[in-house]
């Protein structure tokens, strides 16, 4: 392999993280802008993403379908699981964060890392056989089946890796779309800027609150099946880290702000995708170098990538 | 008449722990399953019996407020007393004796967290990660350069405390979510780091730490009937006194003041002369300090670490003793640490949900009673400062 092509699969690599990572990273955001918290537990949302799509790939069959009712079944299992989780969300902030998010920053914090660590273990001993990580099923390779990868310079791009990331941008499409163009993200944007004013003027908060919390879940369950498809494994705790960096990305791109946290999602991918390629013993250390990336980001830049300035008031 | 009257004080305060102690004897005795209803039960009976005789319970909590040493003294004893009582009580009790030890560094552990996030309000979610530092600071002192093992200790705690400054000194001015990214980034970095470096011993981690060797004697040596761990229950037993009293002079005095006004108003606090900078990384550093040499005790003791000893579960279980026992109160932190340490070890039939239940626990605790189960009372200067005026007590009488 060439170097370029080397250069150009490392691109398309921190490309596929980075859709992930932004996915999780905007529910972080979004959160944060309409309670002022950090949904801990929004990794282990993203994990349920995972786990309930698999779950609905066997109750529906999906392996024996074929022509046009497996697209149809497949696009039903992304939206069913995707609006099951936004439930799930809307359920887990209604128990455990919207009560704690008026006190201190450490108490919702605790909480919802108790909230995640719940769901993590509720998973592992009530999934039959939880503590193993699964294989997930091959869902998009059945489309692509007759075609060959497209080859670039030596780099293989693989067809449902490039639907992946199709898909991720198109949601992340609508979301900007519905964020500002929209009553309702209006209302979000009212809500994140201040939330009192924004209930003066006829906005009712904790409807904003639930569905904030609901397109937030239903994204991270998105990124969820988008893990499982790249990795083709799932496992119990993999939201543990995903949420880590989610919530880094979102700070390296400006907590409060959706295009920062994009920007910080992809930052943390290609710094990882870049460390295990160009670092010896790389992929050991690349958590390692993006926290680092991250640190430095909050000794120099604290507000993040796109973040306004914040000044303490007393 | 006065005099009689004290005596018989103490005979019933020391009668009260005396049964207690018995009862935890017992607790730890019976193996079978029932023991969970049983204690259930026995909290339950106590609760219920503390609404009904509401005048009997108050007078009970006078007495035990109004003869402080005295209670600590009998505690004391008691706890003195347990290494020779209990072979006798319970068969197994060398593994309870390490349960024992072992929550005694979890509360060492505890009171250095609750001087950094109970104090000064700062969340480090690295705690397990500066306790490793300290570990295989002594580890590899012990093991490699055959350093006694008893100098390993301070200086293990000083090598976690220098540690934690040179991370903290770039960061220490982040605050909340910011800083509890940062920490929880330490630890992770921490523990790859243990896990990647062959010259500590990787993913293998350290074996066989020479153990605490005291002019030829060795700690873990058998003496008598005693068991394994007497000696080591000994000396954690005297760190951890040691460990509460610093903490206790630590709150009281106009250090722990200024944390605490740090932790309450930060700018305020500036507004009055307050160089929060300083007073912030004197008290993540000596929280540090605690870590670091509960870390040591506990290589040294066990002779084996290795990096999933000092991961973010076990920082979060640290965190978790202090949350729910209750922030800036030391009392609550070992009670804290004594729920969440002895009390699974008991219940062996939950051992899959515990996690899961400390999970549920930490959510329950903070959603019902956001300030831990002993919040953190007023610091009663006025109180002793007008004892010391009649000449009653002194300026740290009681808190």
């Amino acid at each position: 392999m060439t170097s370029t092509s080397v250069v150009f699969q490392i691109l398309f690599n921190g490309l596929m993280l980075g859709i992930q990572y932004s996915l999780i990273a905007v529910g972080f955001t979004l959160f944060f802008g309409v309670l002022d918290v950090i949904h801990f537990a929004h990794g282990d949302v993203f994990m349920i993403g995972a786990f309930s799509s698999m779950v609905l790939i066997t109750l529906f069959r999906l392996q024996t379908a074929s022509g046009v009712s497996y697209i149809i079944l497949l696009i039903l299992i992304f939206i069913l699981s995707m609006v099951l989780v936004g439930g799930f969300g809307v359920l887990f902030e209604r128990i455990a964060v919207k009560p704690v998010s008026k006190g201190s920053p450490v108490m919702s914090l605790l909480a919802t890392l108790g909230l995640g660590i719940a769901i993590r273990e509720a998973v592992r001993i009530f999934f039959p056989r939880g503590s193993e990580s699964k294989r997930f099923p091959e869902i998009l390779s059945k489309l692509f089946s007759g075609k060959e990868a497209i080859k670039l310079g030596g780099t293989i791009f693989r067809f449902e890796n490039l639907l992946i990331l199709i898909i991720g941008v198109i949601a992340i499409f609508l979301l900007g779309l519905y964020v500002n163009k929209t009553k309702m993200g209006l209302a979000i944007r009212a809500t994140a800027q201040n939330g009192e004013v924004a209930e003066m003027m006829g906005v009712n908060k904790n409807r904003i609150i639930d569905i904030t919390f609901f397109i937030g879940s239903a994204l991270a369950a998105l990124a969820g099946i988008m893990n499982g498809i790249y990795y083709n494994s799932i496992i119990f705790d993999m939201g543990a880290i995903a949420g880590v960096i989610g919530f880094s990305a979102a700070v390296v791109g400006g907590l409060g702000n959706i295009y920062g946290a994009i920007a910080g999602g992809f930052l943390f991918a290609f710094v990882e995708s870049f460390s295990a390629a160009f670092i010896p013993r790389g992929s050991e250390f690349m958590d390692v170098i993006a926290f680092a990336v991250v640190i430095l980001f909050l000794i120099f830049k604290p507000s993040g990538i796109l973040g306004e300035k914040v000044y303490e008031r007393v | 008449m006065k005099k009689k009257n004290k005596f018989l004080d103490i005979l019933k305060i020391a009668s009260i722990e005396t049964l207690i102690f018995f009862l935890i004897m017992v607790f730890f005795r019976i193996e079978s399953t029932w023991i969970l209803l049983a204690t259930l039960a026995l909290i339950g009976g106590t609760l219920l019996y503390t609404r009904i005789y509401k005048k009997q319970t108050e007078s009970i909590k006078a007495l035990f407020a109004s003869n402080r040493s005295t209670v600590l003294i009998v505690l004391v004893l008691l706890l003195l007393l347990y290494p020779i009582v209990s072979p006798i009580i319970i068969p197994q009790s060398t593994y309870w004796t390490l349960i024992l030890i072992q929550t005694g560094i979890y509360i060492m552990v505890a009171l250095g967290l609750n001087i950094q996030l109970g104090s000064t309000g700062m969340m480090n979610l690295a705690s397990a990660a500066f306790y490793g530092v300290g570990a295989y600071t002594a580890g590899m002192l012990a093991l490699k350069l055959n350093w006694p093992a008893l100098i390993t200790i301070p200086v293990a705690g000083i090598a976690a405390a220098l540690v934690s400054l040179v991370l903290f000194l770039p960061v220490y001015k982040t605050k909340g979510h910011y800083l509890a990214l940062v920490t929880l980034a330490f630890g992770y970095m921490l523990a790859l780091a243990a896990d990647n470096i062959e010259f500590i011993g990787g993913p293998q981690g350290l074996k066989n730490i020479p153990s605490i060797n005291l002019f030829g004697y060795d700690f873990l040596s058998k003496v008598g009937n005693f068991h394994f761990y007497t000696n080591y229950y000994y000396f954690v037993l005297a760190l951890v006194i040691l460990t509460i009293i610093i903490s206790h002079r630590f709150f009281n005095s106009w250090i722990g003041l200024t944390l605490s006004y740090i932790r309450d108003d930060e700018p305020a606090a500036k507004g009055c002369g307050v160089n929060s900078n300083r007073w912030k990384l004197l008290s993540l550093t000596t929280g540090c300090f605690f870590m670091g040499v509960a870390g040591a005790i506990y290589a040294l003791m066990i002779g084996f670490i290795s990096p999933p000893n000092f991961q973010f579960a076990q920082s979060l279980l640290i965190v978790s003793i202090v949350i729910i026992g209750g922030m800036d109160n030391i009392l609550g932190v070992i009670v804290g640490a004594i729920i969440l340490v002895i009390i699974p070890e008991k219940f062996r039939v939950i051992t899959q949900y515990r996690v899961m239940l400390y999970g549920i626990l930490i959510v329950v605790v903070l959603l019902s009673r956001p300030r831990g189960l002993i919040p953190f009372g007023a610091r009663k200067y006025e109180a002793s400062v007008l004892g010391a005026r009649n000449g009653k007590e002194g300026p740290d009488g009681n808190k």
